[in-house]
């Protein structure tokens, strides 16, 4: 590993932070989801694998994978906040009828960290990963 | 910095920019007719084929003639002076001391006192018009300063700057709280030396002190609340330290307290803090604070009467034993939630309504005639706000139909004529006083309580409104005779345990007038010769023999047992007792024995059997239902919507204009998202539908800017108990027309509303939108709301059918009854709606009747509300938000259970499940449940004024919305972008790997 690292650039801890970022918010959103009828398998599935994407990048470093990372964690924060769209409305609304307006700063939560991901994933895309 | 992490970085960017544009547009869709709404898009568009159309189609006109600007000023200014003739009749005079009010005109220099005057309650939180919150309300601070009052600025500012703020629910991001709930008034410390100073010499002719109590949809009012752990509706310490300032401070010469709440407060401390005067002003809407500056001026004299009882402690109404936040979990909830398919919030909680039908005045004034006379354990202790035996006047403090005037009446009954479906009484009533003034005269009835009744459980409230009037302004010394028609139908009882129907008891009947319930019952007490009577101070009282009529009635369970349909009436909600399930598990309160039957919190575990049904998705398909192909469908005969107006409902060209439409077409039809889609094959236009008992918001809540020359948001009238309380048929017919009138110049096909539950504790978020404790009374106000609405060629929509008289739990809760109170409270509001009013159209509760959501219950929406009552127009559910899941979700159990339509489905779910199951179940029988549902919503989308301008030679053509083409329009752009940038990427990767190559070659050969 100290072999591997140390052949690392600057912009491969970034990816590396988006990876360990996504890590919480997959268990963030396991742990949550469930419970809240919220459960979204395109979500999990965007999460996990930008995550998978992620750990590759360790070993094997490519522009395109990086790339498919930042869209694999759009498409979960993007998804996430149009599944939550009526837990919005209640809140703004002050009322109890198309989601559950008390879990909204749970979602802000776990979408704060995904957007952590993307941020990092996006700065990563315009770095170099591996030392020349 | 590399060109291939440039374009990698790119390429990252312009993915996520494309993945937002994607699930925005995919979500954007979801919402279309929110988004159309809001941006004021109308998905359809008329186009005539004809050559010079020469026929009226003008089907509904509206009475200011062409609907255009000018017009519609008019219509906004007849709203606006509607609004506050509804305040000046509905604001009920609670106390006046030594004629404290009206204010002379050198008593107008004015102190205002509480946090709520510079947060006045125009309105709670629900569906409605939000005007009032905007430029056009009109606060007390400036209804006062329009009519001549000198406001003291120093103090009102200091309210206006102080952070203080009341709230109701909502969530906190910091706490993470379920609620960011503030009482919202000021601490003792708020009011400094020189605030002080600035009543010390001016501003102190009145000290007008305006208290709030704020609920709303979703916000049910607290019994213990989180600021001092009491009840939401009592005086609080930091009021009491400011009404203690007050009256220290010995400065003001007078204190006049206004109540703005829908809700009803505790107001049993008025003497004790020196309040002259307390005037209720309910939720006064968009304008309504003029009319309470012409209250308190003498412009206008005060003449409404409350529609709710004013309770010492709210929290002794019977009802509030196991209703709103005293409902209880099952006591196998672990197992409960482990079995069923609904989240915890929908599935956990239940309401024994033990109290059966004594809510409100029929509690309290049916247990004080047995206290009179002494019998059925009225003294009991039990339900005693002290602690010690039952005492009337240590409970209520104002009762039903109480208010006062400006001046004085005296009310003569002149006869009570018996007839076979009416009781006809005569009234005069004459002004005694010194100012004019209008006088709103209670006809009220108590029907036998005997052996049989007892017998059977058929229980009987002492006293009960029969019917209302109001005079016109009775000028001093005047006289006005009022003759009042009462329903007959109204003096029934339903047993539902001897005779499974109506019946009428045998024994001794009393028609009764007087000032209030109390009044009216102390009458006939006088009329039976009772003693001991007292008026609400305690102090004894006579009653007045001569304001009672009396006749003796035989047992009759013939005369109402079929309906105005010729179906038999007869019991249908049996298992919504809890005792069917659990023998004895309830005791039902009966006034055969007050201290033996106040209700308990009743516990119990929902059982296997119970289960299943809680849980299910009810609707299995028949084994003889008929296939998809038994019905023809697609067959286009080229009938126009349009043709079908007028046409009976029964009528055979239904079936064939019905079946011309797919069942996709039909299936689209049910998903209502503040209106319907348009369905071109048969011409039928996007239509749009408004929201709101005190006036017309959702989707359509402005008028339109492009077809008027100007926009003005739509009127907020006051809250429906204050329009109850205008005891004024001829206000409450006036509101319907002119929501009517808003209604054709908003184009809209229906608006939901009237609300039509009860006030059944005190504590209902939502009992400012609903008229009152009083089922008779909303039977009543019902009528003329509806039936003017409707002639304007707008539907209206009663809500929310039934049971769904408290806000918290409301979703899912299991409510359980017996039918009497059911049928006698519940049920009745809704079924003056339909059966008197001939309304069309009817919102469902959100909770459920026993064990069956309100919408999966076949013996609310098709036996009763359909078979009995006759009803025909469209059934449709509280928002299901396009549930997927829970209760919400049992779509084919809905819709065969009488259910039409499904409320703020944005985004199809309805349509999709019903057409899935249809289709790939070959089954007709949901087939046919799915046409009866498109019938009804055709039915009366097609009479509505939504069809004015149409004729058969009109075409229906959709419009594509702007903002779709936008939103693909970005999917391409960033689409393109994204494969640009990757392309660039690979020439870049491939011309770095070419350079790598040649570099490396180049030092081989070097």
């Amino acid at each position: 590993m100290k072999e591997i690292l140390s052949k690392k650039a600057a912009g491969f801890y970034f990816a590396a932070l988006a990876g360990l970022v996504a890590i919480v918010a997959i268990i963030r959103y396991v742990a949550w989801a469930p419970a809240h009828n919220a459960m979204n398998s395109l979500i999990l599935v965007a999460l996990v694998l930008g995550l998978v994407i992620d750990i590759v990048l360790i070993f094997y470093d490519n522009n395109y994978l990086i790339v498919a990372a930042t869209a694999c964690y759009s498409v979960a924060l993007f998804q996430l906040l149009a599944d939550s769209v009526g837990s919005f409305v209640d809140l703004f609304q002050g009322i109890v009828m198309f989601g559950d307006s008390t879990q909204v700063g749970t979602i802000i939560s776990i979408s704060c960290f995904i957007a952590v991901s993307i941020l990092a994933s996006v700065v990563a895309s315009f770095m170099k990963r591996v030392r020349a | 910095m590399k060109k291939n992490k440039l374009w990698t970085g790119l390429s990252s960017v312009f993915s996520f920019l494309l993945c937002f544009a994607i699930i925005g547009t995919n979500c954007a869709l979801g919402y279309a007719s929110t988004i159309n709404g809001a941006l004021g898009i109308t998905t359809s568009k008329l186009v005539s084929t004809g050559d010079g159309d020469t026929e009226d189609t003008e089907y509904y006109k509206s009475g200011y003639g062409e609907l255009n600007g000018d017009n519609l000023k008019k219509l906004i200014a007849d709203t606006h002076a509607q609004t506050v003739t509804e305040e000046e009749e509905g604001a009920v005079l609670l106390k006046n001391d030594n004629n404290a009010l009206p204010l002379s005109p050198d008593e107008l220099h004015v102190t205002l006192f509480g946090h709520a005057v510079v947060q006045p309650l125009f309105r709670n939180s629900s569906a409605g018009s939000n005007a009032s919150t905007g430029e056009e309300g009109i606060d007390l601070y400036h209804g006062l300063k329009n009519v001549g009052f000198s406001i003291n600025d120093t103090l009102f500012n200091a309210y206006a700057n102080s952070p203080t703020k009341r709230g109701v629910a909502g969530f906190n991001f910091v706490t993470q709280e379920t609620t960011t709930w503030d009482f919202g008034e000021e601490d003792i410390s708020f009011y400094t030396d020189e605030l002080k100073a600035s009543w010390e010499n001016d501003y102190n002719d009145v000290a007008i002190v305006m208290l709030a109590r704020q609920g709303g949809e979703g916000s049910e009012l607290f019994m213990e609340d989180p600021e001092e752990g009491i009840s939401q509706l009592a005086l609080h310490k930091k009021e009491k330290d400011l009404l203690n300032m007050i009256k220290a401070s010995g400065k003001f010469k007078k204190t006049i307290v206004l109540v703005n709440s829908g809700n009803p407060m505790e107001l049993g401390w008025l003497e004790e803090y020196g309040v002259d005067a307390c005037l209720w002003i309910g939720c006064p809407g968009e304008k309504g604070f003029e009319g309470v500056a012409n209250i308190l001026t003498g412009a206008a004299n005060p003449s409404g009467r409350l529609a709710e009882t004013y309770a010492v402690n709210s929290l002794s109404a019977p009802a509030c034993v196991n209703n709103s936040f005293n409902n209880q979990t099952w006591t196998n909830l672990e197992e409960v939630l482990k079995n069923t398919g609904d989240s915890e919030e929908e599935a956990s909680y239940y309401a024994v309504q033990a109290e059966g039908i004594y809510i409100g005045y029929k509690y309290y004034e049916t247990r004080y005639e047995d206290l009179v006379l002494g019998r059925y354990n009225a003294n009991g202790a039990a339900g005693s706000s002290t602690g010690n035996a039952w005492n009337y006047t240590e409970e209520v403090t104002y009762p039903f139909g109480y208010g006062l005037s400006y001046t004085t009446f005296e009310q003569r009954l002149d006869s009570v004529e018996v007839g076979e479906d009416t009781v006809k009484v005569q009234i005069t009533v004459t002004n005694t006083g010194s100012v004019a003034g209008k006088s709103a005269v209670q006809v009220y009835a108590q029907t036998p309580y005997g052996e049989y009744e007892q017998k059977n459980f058929v229980e009987k409230s002492a006293i009960q409104l029969l019917d209302f009037g109001k005079t016109g302004l009775l000028q001093p010394g005047e006289s006005e005779t009022l003759t009042i028609q009462c329903d007959k139908y109204l003096l029934a009882s339903y047993d539902y345990v001897g005779a499974k129907g109506y019946i009428l008891s045998e024994g001794a009947y009393y028609i009764s007038i007087g000032d209030d319930a109390h009044d009216a019952l102390n009458n006939i007490l006088a009329a039976k010769g009772a003693q001991g009577m007292v008026d609400l101070s305690g102090a004894a009282a006579s009653g007045s023999p001569e304001k009672t009529y009396t006749w003796t009635g035989k047992f009759d369970d013939e005369k109402y047992s079929t309906s105005s349909t010729g179906v038999r009436v007869t019991n249908q909600f049996d298992d919504a007792n809890l005792n069917h399930w659990i023998e004895g598990a309830v005791t039902y309160l009966s006034r055969s024995d007050w201290q033996g039957t106040y209700p308990a919190a009743v516990q119990v575990a929902l059982t296997d059997e119970m289960m299943q049904i809680f849980n299910g998705e009810l609707y299995e398909k028949p084994a003889d239902a008929p296939s998809v192909s038994d019905f023809t469908q697609g067959d286009n005969q080229g009938i126009p919507l349009v043709t079908m107006l007028g046409v009976d409902y029964h009528d055979s060209l239904w079936e064939t204009f019905l079946n011309q439409m797919t069942i996709g077409e039909m299936a689209t039809l049910i998903a209502d998202s503040f209106g319907t889609k348009e369905v071109t094959s048969i011409d039928k236009p996007a239509v749009a539908v408004g929201d709101g008992p005190d006036g017309i918001g959702g989707m359509v809540s402005a008028f339109d800017e492009a077809k008027y020359g100007f926009t003005a948001p739509t009127n907020c009238y006051t809250n429906e108990s204050i329009l109850a309380s205008t005891f004024n048929k001829e206000l409450m017919e006036r509101r319907g027309a002119l929501m009517g009138e808003e209604g054709l110049f908003l184009s809209i096909m229906e608006n939901w509303g009237p609300g039509a539950d009860l006030h059944r504790t005190p504590f209902g978020g939502r009992n400012f939108e609903y008229f009152s404790e009083d089922a008779n009374m909303n039977y009543l106000c019902e009528i003329p709301y509806v039936t003017a609405m409707q002639s304007k060629g707008v539907n209206a929509g009663p809500k929310h059918i039934t049971g769904n008289d408290q806000e918290n739990n409301r979703e899912g809760v299991a409510c359980f009854f017996n039918e009497q109170a059911f049928r006698e409270g519940s049920l009745r509001g809704f079924e003056g709606a339909v059966v008197k009013g001939n309304a069309h159209a009817l919102m469902q509760g959100f909770n459920r009747l026993g064990l069956i959501g309100c919408s999966s219950s076949t013996a609310l929406n098709t036996q009763v509300i359909r078979n009995e009552w006759g009803f025909i127009g469209h059934i449709e559910t509280d928002a299901t938000a396009g549930a997927a899941e829970g209760y919400k979700a049992h779509y084919t159990t809905n819709i065969t259970a009488g259910t039409d339509s499904y409320c703020l489905d944005f985004s199809g779910t309805s349509t999709k499940v019903i057409t899935e199951a249809i289709t790939s179940n070959d089954d007709g029988y949901l087939l046919g449940s799915l046409r009866r549902a498109a019938h009804n919503i055709l039915y009366v989308t097609v009479n509505s004024n939504i069809m004015n301008g149409y004729s058969t030679n009109s075409k229906v053509v959709a419009i594509t919305p702007w903002w779709q083409p936008t939103m693909y329009g970005l999917i391409a752009f960033f689409a393109a972008l994204s494969l640009l940038s990757l392309v660039m990427l690979t020439l870049s990767m491939l011309k770095e790997k070419k350079g790598n190559r040649d570099r490396k070659e180049g030092g081989q050969a070097a």
